[in-house]
């Protein structure tokens, strides 16, 4: 049970959906001989495991959401050798905890210039000018420390985009003064697609769509939530330069 | 098709140049999506060339093209590839999925529209949020026939 309740928590922390982690450990109690029912919404799992007229009920929480492709890749394999009968449950429960333990396939530095290129890329496509391109990539880097690595913590998530927003619309205005052609609205938005929940609200459709009403529902709230503590942290730094400095906002 | 060599063809000498330059960042900003989503080392190539299909092919629209229409076209298009490489590769088509959907989501209009709502601007708010809901949909409705076109053989 807890090889089990662990599992759905990895997978749903790392941006799995709710149907795949149903259906996964519907698979892995056939695996082992038990009938397995699981219920999945973005906060929490509900797993029911049932056995010659036993039945038990668990439930685990879900605190922080992200999108690690590596966890669920190697969970997939170790999922496959569970189903091929390889290995024990226990040696299934030391490889998942090694799995949980793992460190990311990507340094701290790649992913943070990564984090700065795909802004520039955004801002490409848009057209912008390449003085725009090279202001941009420090933003996105440091949006991107923001979100991964200063305010990680599970209930931070709103203030590190409120303030990864303010951060980004203040350095805007700022080279707005130092550079005539910069579009600050542009800049704002190419530095903070790596945050914006473009991602959030195709899984909340396609959640709903596979009848997963209650995770869709979750995942669109959520998606609007971001979108606000995006807004109002540039519309807070737009509209305190407004009252110190007089005008309106860009 | 005529209009997709229209878009690629048209203008002076420099569009296979420009073409060219356009992959190149597409290529880079797919990297970029997958390091960012964490992609296994393993499978990253694959997950970066699917990620530069996926922003040639939006691309390749004509202009006047419905935009439901090309998203979801080619979200069955990368919906179908991903399932075709993760039967392949023995992954889940979802860890190849993510970072090339990155380039449809209609994340910036979602922004955009929330902006204009503060800023009291409610048409441009309702333009903007009816956009986002367009391109949404499309998307699912694209990945969804995927699903049935090529089905998953994994749980994951």
């Amino acid at each position: 049970m807890t090889f089990l309740l662990t599992t759905c928590r990895v997978l749903m922390e790392c941006g799995c959906s709710s149907n795949r982690v149903e259906s996964l450990l519907s698979r892995l109690g056939q695996s082992w001989g038990f009938d397995v029912e699981a219920a999945a919404i973005p906060t929490c799992v509900w797993i029911s495991v049932r056995r010659e007229g036993e039945r038990v009920h668990e439930m685990t929480r879900i605190r922080t959401w992200s999108v690690d492709l590596d966890r669920i890749a190697k969970i997939n394999d170790l999922v496959e050798l569970i189903h091929g009968h390889r290995v024990t449950v226990t040696e299934a429960s030391t490889r998942l905890d090694a799995i949980v333990a793992s460190r990311p396939p990507w340094r701290s530095l790649a992913t943070l210039l990564a984090g700065g290129g795909l802004s520039v890329g955004l801002l490409y496509f848009y057209g912008s000018p390449l003085i725009e391109m090279m202001l941009v990539f420090p933003l996105g880097m440091i949006v991107q420390a923001m979100q991964k690595y200063v305010f990680a913590a599970e209930n931070k998530r709103y203030l590190a985009d409120f303030l990864s927003a303010a951060i980004v619309a203040a350095f805007a205005l700022i080279f707005k003064q130092a550079f005539a052609e910069v579009d600050v609205p542009r800049l704002t938005v190419g530095a903070l697609i790596g945050l914006v929940p473009g991602l959030a609200l195709v899984n909340a459709v396609h959640e709903i769509a596979q009848k997963n009403l209650l995770s869709g529902v979750g995942k669109l709230f959520e998606a609007m939530i971001v979108s606000l503590s995006l807004v109002f942290g540039v519309f807070f730094v737009f509209g305190f330069v407004a009252l110190v400095a007089g005008g309106t906002a860009p | 098709m005529s209009g997709i060599s229209a878009t690629l063809f048209a203008g002076d000498g420099n569009t296979l140049f420009r073409w060219l330059e356009f992959g190149i960042i597409a290529f880079v900003s797919a990297a970029c999506f997958a390091i960012v989503f964490r992609t296994p080392k393993r499978y990253f190539i694959h997950t970066v060339v699917l990620g530069m299909i996926t922003c040639l092919a939006i691309h390749l629209f004509p202009k006047h093209v419905n935009i439901g229409f090309s998203t979801a076209t080619v979200a069955l298009l990368i919906g179908s590839l991903s399932h075709i490489i993760a039967r392949t590769t023995g992954q889940p088509a979802q860890g190849f999925l993510i970072p090339s959907v990155m380039f449809l989501v209609p994340g910036t209009y979602v922004y955009r529209a929330f902006s204009s709502a503060v800023a009291r601007d409610y048409n441009a708010t309702a333009e903007g949020l009816l956009a986002a809901v367009t391109i949404t949909l499309a998307i699912s409705f694209g990945l969804l026939l995927a699903n049935w076109l090529v089905p998953s053989r994994r749980t994951l």
